[in-house]
């Protein structure tokens, strides 16, 4: 290379440099341990949750993404989300995989743009064979509702996640205010 | 016949001229990149500047309002009752301006308005606008504070406040 002239022991530490940084990309961004599959599996949920369908969601498009997302979930599930917002409380139950399904259908149009971000996401394995895992995060989301109100919302999120069929599913999920009365 | 000489003046020693100094770039980048690298450290991890936004804390604070927490606050002393925290919301880059007002094992009520730690009224001079809120009577959980806003004259659903884990405590306002 023109111009350059390395001395043997600067090539030597400029490989151990290039080494290194591809360690810690390779530590930080493509290590597959179990952790890192179940807060991928997580994020791969939330991504799809943000998705717009597109039209008024009463279409096929707006249903096959309701049928992807409910492959988010184990036939029975149980979900809770509850909160207050613009002095309204409202809570969403399913427990089933078909009442998420028909759930998200009909109130996702409702959002016509979300951001979710999640943090401190935490995840312990509930047994040996590691098919089990309890997940606890903090959740952030921002949107726009239909009406053009702008919503920010902060959520304790904890769920449980199995390894069923091939795929890391949610058992359980709960949403919970970070700060409440109750 | 001796001549005598007649002594120049002595320049001043200290009047010389220099060549200009180069600029050693190599340092100057060195520095800049110091400073930077401290700086954002020491707004991440010690005095985060934080733009204020909504009108819970008011008249304390108003809203758009700016200020810095100081994050290990919270790792030397602990919270007192009154004093003005910063809360983690979710995550690290949205926090709750409060009010800590009650600890765990301790009860809160609000009647009419006025808030009731085990019983007796508290008394709030930072309240300036009066409100009806009404809680009946609960415990603070251990683990828990309880926290509000200055501003009681929104409707009680619409302001953010109650029990609160203890380790969302993130730091304290510097002013």
């Amino acid at each position: 290379m023109a111009g350059l002239h390395l001395t043997k022991q600067k090539w030597f530490a400029l490989v151990a440099v290039i080494l290194a940084t591809a360690a810690a990309v390779w530590f930080f961004y493509f290590r597959t341990d179990d952790t890192t599959v179940v807060k991928k599996r997580l994020r791969e949920a939330v991504e799809f949750a943000e998705k717009q369908p597109k039209g008024s969601g009463f279409n096929l498009q707006g249903a096959g993404m309701a049928h992807a997302l409910g492959d988010f979930f184990t036939a029975e599930t149980d979900i809770s989300i509850s909160g207050e917002s613009r002095g309204q409380t409202y809570t969403l139950s399913a427990e089933t995989r078909a009442q998420v399904i028909s759930s998200y259908f009909v109130l996702r149009p409702l959002i016509t743009s979300l951001s979710v971000s999640l943090a401190e996401i935490e995840v312990n394995f509930l047994n040996d064979a590691r098919d089990t895992a309890s997940v606890k995060c903090s959740a952030m989301a921002t949107g726009t509702t239909q009406n053009g109100d702008f919503f920010r919302e902060g959520r304790l999120i904890s769920a449980e996640m199995v390894h069923d069929d091939g795929e890391w599913r949610f058992r359980s999920l709960r949403a919970d205010p970070v700060v409440s009365f109750d | 016949m001796t001549e005598k000489k007649e002594e120049a003046p002595q320049e001043e020693s200290s009047t010389f001229v220099r060549p200009p100094k180069k600029r050693d770039w190599r340092t100057v980048c060195i520095r800049l990149g110091v400073i930077a690298g401290a700086t954002v450290l020491i707004c991440l991890f010690v005095l985060r500047p934080m733009v204020i936004n909504g009108e819970s804390m008011m008249p304390t604070y108003s809203s758009r309002g700016f200020t810095f927490a100081f994050l290990p606050y919270f790792k030397i002393y602990a919270p007192q009752r009154h004093q003005i925290v910063i809360l983690k919301h979710a995550g690290f880059n949205t926090f709750l301006l409060k009010r800590v007002l009650a600890f765990p094992g301790e009860t809160v009520e609000i009647r009419s308005g006025v808030l009731y730690v085990n019983g007796k009224p508290l008394d709030e001079p930072y309240v300036k606008n009066g409100c009806n809120w009404n809680m009946s009577v609960r415990e603070v959980p251990a683990g828990k504070i309880f926290v509000l806003g200055d501003n009681r004259s929104m409707p009680m659903k619409e302001h953010m406040g109650g029990m609160i884990d203890h380790s969302r405590l993130a730091g304290v306002p510097i002013w």
